[in-house]
């Protein structure tokens, strides 16, 4: 049987490996629990990673973590075959930060949300021995991308965390690819920046 | 044309840097945190109506030798190349044809097309705690975090799927052999603890009592 004119042609394509993000995606969709079990051992570090970074403090990063994925499981409909399954998820935990940053903003305007803004601690939970060799370098990386405007430092860390093209950075910030890719490079211009600085400043240097 | 001028490399390396600083927590309870919210009966992941049918589903699961679906064995099979295990072998073939196998050395599922897959999962279980001794010897904490979720998930599961076939002296010769696995683990993480540095007891202890609980469970459930 041959394919009218207007019926696409099925390529011959090489079978598609079981444990690819789109294989796990249509189990997923049928309701399968295990399927979303490989796909969070997947991406939920990446997403949870992202959000840690953009928030600063790691009690508000699971939470948007675990809702960005509990959400993208009862919203599975929503997710088109084809797409990158981590970039959909990320544009939901990106929403989901929008939202919760919108409503830090309004109950801080309303004097609510003082006593919730404590400096992030989650750093005490690691083994002690490795905290003595990261906390500095991490303390360093998040005081510097604090001062990046928020959403160059999105875009950045879309790109170093969670290893996006830009194609998915625009997707996910609802700009175009090359708006992405210029928030991007201003992010890294600004840090570069700061890190000469520190140079200058100390005369070696610091990370 | 982009205007903006990239040196990739020196790019590629700063996010490699990031992505190498240690995230606050344990990676290893966060997932367990995140299986455990998914897994809550409020949480009703949609299911689309036509998309799959639970009779077709019951009926292949029951035609399979052993109770072990497709979707519980690419679990495994994803969290083990996740963790970066290499599999024994994960073979597809459109074969219908099943045979009885011990599921403490292969373990085959059926699909509602019939495909069969096999995998060797007492090799990647093995595969596993090699990793986490390799890892544990040259100190790598964090790989060590994230392989101590992936085991965890993949044991519980094994002896879950294994537990949940009809009895049998094939479900009981199994559940033995993964009872005497695990026990085996258990000595293999204890001993690495004691021999390792702090930065790793905690996952190795962690390890070696879970490998003990599960166990005694399969233990438990032979007889």
């Amino acid at each position: 049987m041959s394919a009218g004119p207007n019926m696409p042609v099925a390529e011959p394509s090489l079978p598609e490996p079981l444990d690819s993000d789109a294989a796990l995606t249509r189990l997923a969709r049928a309701g399968d629990r295990a399927a979303w079990g490989a796909l969070a051992a997947r991406h939920y570090e990446p997403i949870f990673r992202w959000l840690w970074r953009v928030s600063g403090r790691h009690e508000v990063a699971e939470d948007l973590a675990q809702d960005a994925f509990l959400r993208a499981a009862t919203r599975m409909e929503l997710f088109h075959d084809g797409t990158h399954f981590r970039a959909w998820l990320f544009r939901i935990a990106h929403n989901l930060w929008a939202n919760h940053c919108r409503s830090s903003a309004r109950r801080r305007a309303g004097g609510l949300e003082e006593a919730a803004e404590v400096p992030d601690a989650g750093l005490a939970a690691i083994d002690p021995v490795q905290q003595l060799g990261d906390r500095e370098e991490i303390d360093v990386l998040k005081e510097r991308l604090q001062a990046v405007p928020r959403e160059w430092r999105e875009a950045l860390l879309l790109r170093a965390e969670g290893e996006l093209s830009f194609r998915d950075i625009a997707e996910v910030q609802g700009i175009t690819e090359e708006t992405a890719r210029w928030r991007v490079f201003k992010a890294r211009k600004e840090l570069a920046a700061m890190a000469s600085a520190e140079v200058t400043r100390d005369g070696e240097k610091i990370t | 044309m982009s205007e903006y001028r990239f040196d990739e490399d020196e790019d590629l390396a700063f996010d490699r840097q990031v992505r190498a600083q240690m995230a606050p927590g344990d990676p290893a309870a966060r997932l367990a945190r995140l299986l455990g919210q998914m897994s809550e009966s409020r949480v009703e992941i949609v299911r689309p109506s036509g998309v799959t049918n639970p009779a077709k589903r019951a009926h292949n699961r029951k035609r399979a030798s052993i109770k072990l679906s497709m979707a519980s064995a690419l679990l495994a099979a994803s969290l083990l190349l996740a963790a970066g295990v290499g599999l024994g072998r994960v073979r597809v073939g459109g074969s219908g044809n099943s045979a009885a196998i011990n599921p403490a050395t292969t373990v085959q599922g059926a699909t509602s097309t019939s495909d069969i897959l096999e995998i060797s999962l007492a090799k990647a279980r093995q595969s596993v705690t090699d990793r986490a001794e390799m890892l544990a010897r040259s100190g790598q904490v964090q790989a060590l975090a994230g392989l101590e979720a992936v085991y965890i998930s993949v044991a519980i599961q094994i002896v879950e799927e294994a537990s949940a076939e009809v009895p049998s002296a094939l479900r009981q010769e199994a559940l033995v052999r993964l009872a005497d696995s695990f026990e085996r683990d258990d000595s293999r993480f204890s001993r690495l603890a004691a021999e390792t540095g702090p930065a790793c007891q905690t996952s190795l202890v962690r390890l070696a009592a879970e490998a003990r609980r599960l166990g005694a469970l399969a233990r438990q459930r032979s007889t």
